[in-house]
């Protein structure tokens, strides 16, 4: 029989709370046997009736006995009961883990109390659920037998109310301790040690064995999160499981398993004088990845021994992984010790972290240059910004080991914004010197994507510096847009409709695709140095070096080749049809003053050569136009020279054509070039004409005469924000003109100055 | 008569009975009137008549732990007897332990086989004692107020 409480109805629950009441507050008529707790108020049911109550199993075959328990029981438990152990293995069955704790009569019918103990204690599922045997002899040996059997405790009859009440609540708080403990033990999705339970082991372990040696060998999978973004996060989950169950077997026994973080575990047995090859854990890497739909998992391991015992277990995970992560990225490499040299690189990593931000306080870092030259021989128009730290009592230090350091501690933002800073500032000093235009190019960390807002940190800097957007190039590298596109193309195409031109930086060294290409919005492709020797390495038919820049072209895409270093490589690149160079050959990376010495060289030697920048091509459409109004041949031709490459040019010579002009290219016109000889004629007809243009587009208008005081002050009295002679040198030229563009951008993009439509004086 | 002059005259110690019913004298009457209305004892009385060893054994079981519950000191007892006579012919581990299917004796002729094994003077001698028992306390039950 199955008690109606089984079923738990609130008002039965009611009901028998309010018997007790009745009963304890002796309201019970005991002449008629009958109670009043039908009129009785429930209060003690109400009371309870907001808490979750525990459930406990009562099996006892005679009702009587089970009533009495009830009646203990009942204010603080639910209770259902069953009179053998059939019906109590049904009522499990429906209740499973449910259950707090189970009381059970031994000598009952059908199925006694011994049969049901060694039928649920077999069951894992149970096997956690105390069981307290009700036993009524004058020895021990129903209690021995009971205990042997899998009961938890026993209580003896006749039935002390408070003893049991107390018995019970004592081993149910002890089972759910220990169900927290476990939770608190081992790793809920792969079953193994957690983290804390590990460390707390090993510290055991290595206290009871001070003078054995262990290693704490570590496991890092480079690729997790791809795994978790390819197949899910079940498969990923699944992975993770399979990885431990390996470990576990691997180990057998001889020492602990847990799962450090995420992705990572950490093992820790005997220690092996025998070196781990690398061979036995890529045998174990090829088995987690038999075991999964993940097939091309790569796992790295470090190996920590334990001989410096003053080290705290959780350091020596933490070099263990560090080991472990100094591998990665190395094909063909799968276990790395900790050793000597890594632990000096270590605690060099610590002494750098630990001065970084007072190196740059104090200017101990410094931006160099490394030109990117054009393949034609044209003169230099653009360098790539890059830090170097010249610490007071290291030297100088290698910034492939400070620049990944910074990366992951965050410091590289501060720096970044430092470079950037340089950068536009050093735009600005070769413009004023006469040695522009140049531009440089500064690298973006994947952290200045999350941590800044872009945007607004190199609109403000170039602000600053009164130079435009496209001046200062921004680097991308290839592995920051392959973490995150979505974000990448976002921040990208505000920059890029803000007037930046962006880099692929270091593109072939990554896992980049056709997509990526088709989608990142960028200007210039930068191939990596990595990319670019092997290809050199081949023969040139069966390199794809062609195929990638054609398509680049395709694109209309500019590519520079990072890291030339030998003659052949640039001959080789110039006849792929490669654009633009950059490394050791051409020239090292200089500090700016010797960059400066460079471009006063170049300038005495150029001739008539021009700069031809990197930049955006875009559609023709959307070039930029500059409008020379001039009759004079030769003058025209000269100005055309001089800016070929950087505007669309058009050119119109009376006051018809000019009109045409006007009207077809309206605010695309950023400059307008204007021989003051032509602008007097007709009573300044043609001048009139410019002037209202000026006043709708805000264009700038450079008057172009004979180079004497008087030429000049008469064009800026007629309200020309320029003047230039028709003698001038072509960077002279130059210069004003994008510093005219500059200004007509600039008031553009501000409200406040783009209505006031009055011409500069 | 009051609760504790029936336990008087049972010899048994009232307190100790009021302290583990919770110290509730209504809890203590309801459960022996119950008692005198509980199947154990008829279910022993049959056993014992159809000489079967088994239902003997666990009625006697079952009776004595009703009658520790409730204080029923003498019953206790005398049913202690009976259940030590009829022990390893039902109780559990005994090679002779319930079945889940409460199947039947298997003797074609009513008699129960392992009643050989048992001493059947002693059995009608202890329940009849425990009959005389019973009843008298049964009595002695009706008479609380």
């Amino acid at each position: 029989m199955i008690s109606p409480a089984g079923r738990y109805d609130q008002k039965d629950a009611c009901y028998g709370r309010n018997f007790l009441y009745i009963m304890r507050k002796g309201l019970y008529n005991k002449s008629k046997c009958t109670m009043e707790a039908e009129n009785a108020e429930c209060q003690h049911g109400l009371r309870g009736s907001m808490k979750v109550r525990k459930k406990i199993l009562i099996v006892e075959d005679n009702k009587l006995n089970r009533d009495l328990l009830r009646v203990i029981l009942e204010s603080d438990y639910e209770i259902l009961e069953a009179e053998n152990g059939l019906e109590a293995l049904k009522i499990l069955d429906v209740y499973k883990n449910r259950l707090s704790l189970i009381l059970l009569d031994i000598v009952m019918p059908v199925m006694d109390g011994y049969t049901f103990l060694g039928i649920i204690r077999e069951k894992e599922e149970y096997s956690a659920l105390p069981v307290i045997v009700v036993t009524q002899s004058d020895d021990d040996t129903d209690e021995v037998t009971a205990l042997s059997r899998g009961a938890t405790d026993f209580v003896m009859k006749p039935y002390n109310a408070q003893v049991i009440r107390h018995r019970l609540e004592s081993i149910i708080r002890l089972k759910e301790t220990a169900s927290m403990m476990n939770l608190f033990h081992y790793d809920r999705l792969t079953g193994i040690y957690s983290k804390e339970y590990f460390y707390q082991c090993a510290k055991e372990l290595l206290a009871d064995n001070p003078d054995k040696e262990y290693d704490v060998i570590c496991s890092d999978f480079e690729n997790f999160k791809l795994v978790n973004d390819s197949y899910g996060v079940k498969a990923g989950d699944r992975l993770l499981r399979k990885t431990a169950e390996l470990l576990l077997r691997t180990v057998q026994g001889r020492g602990l398993c847990a799962r450090l973080d995420s992705d990572q575990f950490v093992c820790m047995i005997e220690h092996k004088e025998a070196s781990y090859s690398d061979e036995l854990f890529h045998r174990i890497t090829e088995m987690v990845n038999r075991q999964t739909v993940a097939k091309n998992v790569s796992i790295k391991w470090g190996v920590y021994v334990t001989r410096d015992r003053t080290t705290e277990i959780e350091q020596m995970c933490a070099w263990a992984l560090e080991s472990a992560r100094s591998i990665k990225g190395r094909y063909g490499k799968y276990v790395a010790y900790y050793d000597d040299e890594m632990r000096s690189r270590i605690l060099h990593e610590q002494e750098i972290t630990a001065c970084m931000e007072q190196a740059l306080a104090e200017g101990q870092f410094h931006v160099w240059l490394q030109p990117k030259y054009r393949l034609d021989g044209s003169p230099l128009a653009d360098a790539e910004a890059l830090v170097r730290w010249y610490h007071p009592e290291w030297g100088m230090q290698s910034p492939g080991v400070f620049i990944p350091l910074f990366e992951k501690n965050g410091f590289i933002t501060k720096l970044d914004l430092f470079v950037w800073e340089e950068a536009c500032r050093m735009i600005r000093d070769f413009d004023e010197e006469n040695l522009g235009p140049i531009n440089i190019s500064v690298n973006v960390s994947r952290a200045d994507i999350y941590n800044l807002d872009l945007l607004a940190t190199l609109t403000g800097l170039v602000k600053k510096y009164g130079i435009a957007p496209e001046r200062l190039h921004v680097e991308i590298t290839e592995s920051v847009i392959t973490e995150n596109m979505e974000l990448i193309v976002r921040t990208v195409k505000k920059l890029r409709k803000n007037g930046f031109v962006i880099e692929m930086d270091d593109f072939g060294s990554g896992y980049s695709s056709l997509n990526m290409l088709n989608r990142m919005p960028m200007d210039i492709l930068k191939l990596d140095m990595q990319f670019i020797r092997s290809e050199m390495d081949k023969p040139a038919r069966e390199g794809i070096l062609r195929y990638i820049i054609g398509l680049a072209h395709w694109l209309q895409l500019d590519v520079v080749a990072e890291g030339v270093e030998t003659k052949s490589q640039m001959e080789r690149l110039k006849n792929l049809d490669c654009d633009y160079i950059q490394g050791f050959y051409m020239a090292k990376p200089m500090e700016p003053e010797a960059l400066e010495e460079l471009l006063k060289k170049e300038k005495e030697s150029a001739g008539k050569k021009h700069r031809i920048p990197l930049r955006r091509k875009g559609d023709k459409g959307q070039d930029r136009v500059l409008l020379l109004i001039d009759e004079d041949d030769t003058d025209c031709r000269k100005i055309c020279d001089i800016f070929r490459d950087s505007y669309q040019l058009e050119q119109a010579s009376d006051e018809n054509d000019v009109s045409t002009k006007l009207a077809t290219y309206g605010d695309r016109i950023d400059v307008i070039l204007l021989t003051l000889s032509l602008a007097k004629q007709n009573r300044n007809m043609l001048w009139n004409l410019v002037l209202r243009e000026k006043k709708v587009w805000n264009t700038p208008v450079i008057l172009l005469g004979e180079p004497d005081a008087v030429s000049e002050e008469e064009a800026l009295l007629m309200g020309a924000d320029d003047f230039e002679s028709l003698l001038c040198r072509e960077g002279s030229l130059m210069i004003r003109v994008q510093k005219a563009a500059e200004r007509k951008h600039r008031i553009l993009s501000d409200p406040e100055k783009k209505d006031s439509g009055a011409p500069s004086a | 008569m009051t609760v504790k002059e029936f336990y008087d005259r049972i010899g048994q110690d009232y307190i100790e009975v009021y302290e583990r019913m919770l110290g509730n004298e209504n809890l203590i009457i309801h459960f022996l009137q119950q008692f005198c209305e509980d199947e154990t004892y008829p279910a022993l009385e049959r056993a014992v008549a159809d000489g079967d060893v088994k239902n003997m054994f666990l009625e006697s079981h079952t009776l004595k732990g009703l009658s520790a519950n409730f204080g029923l000191k003498p019953l206790v007892e005398k049913t202690g007897v009976l259940v030590e006579l009829t022990r390893g012919c039902g109780s559990p581990g005994s090679g002779a332990a319930a079945d889940s299917a409460g199947k039947e004796e298997e003797a074609g002729d009513g008699s129960h086989p392992d009643m050989e094994n048992v001493d059947g003077e002693k059995i009608t001698e202890t329940f009849a004692e425990i009959r005389g028992c019973y009843q008298r306390i049964v009595t002695q039950i009706a008479k609380i107020e």
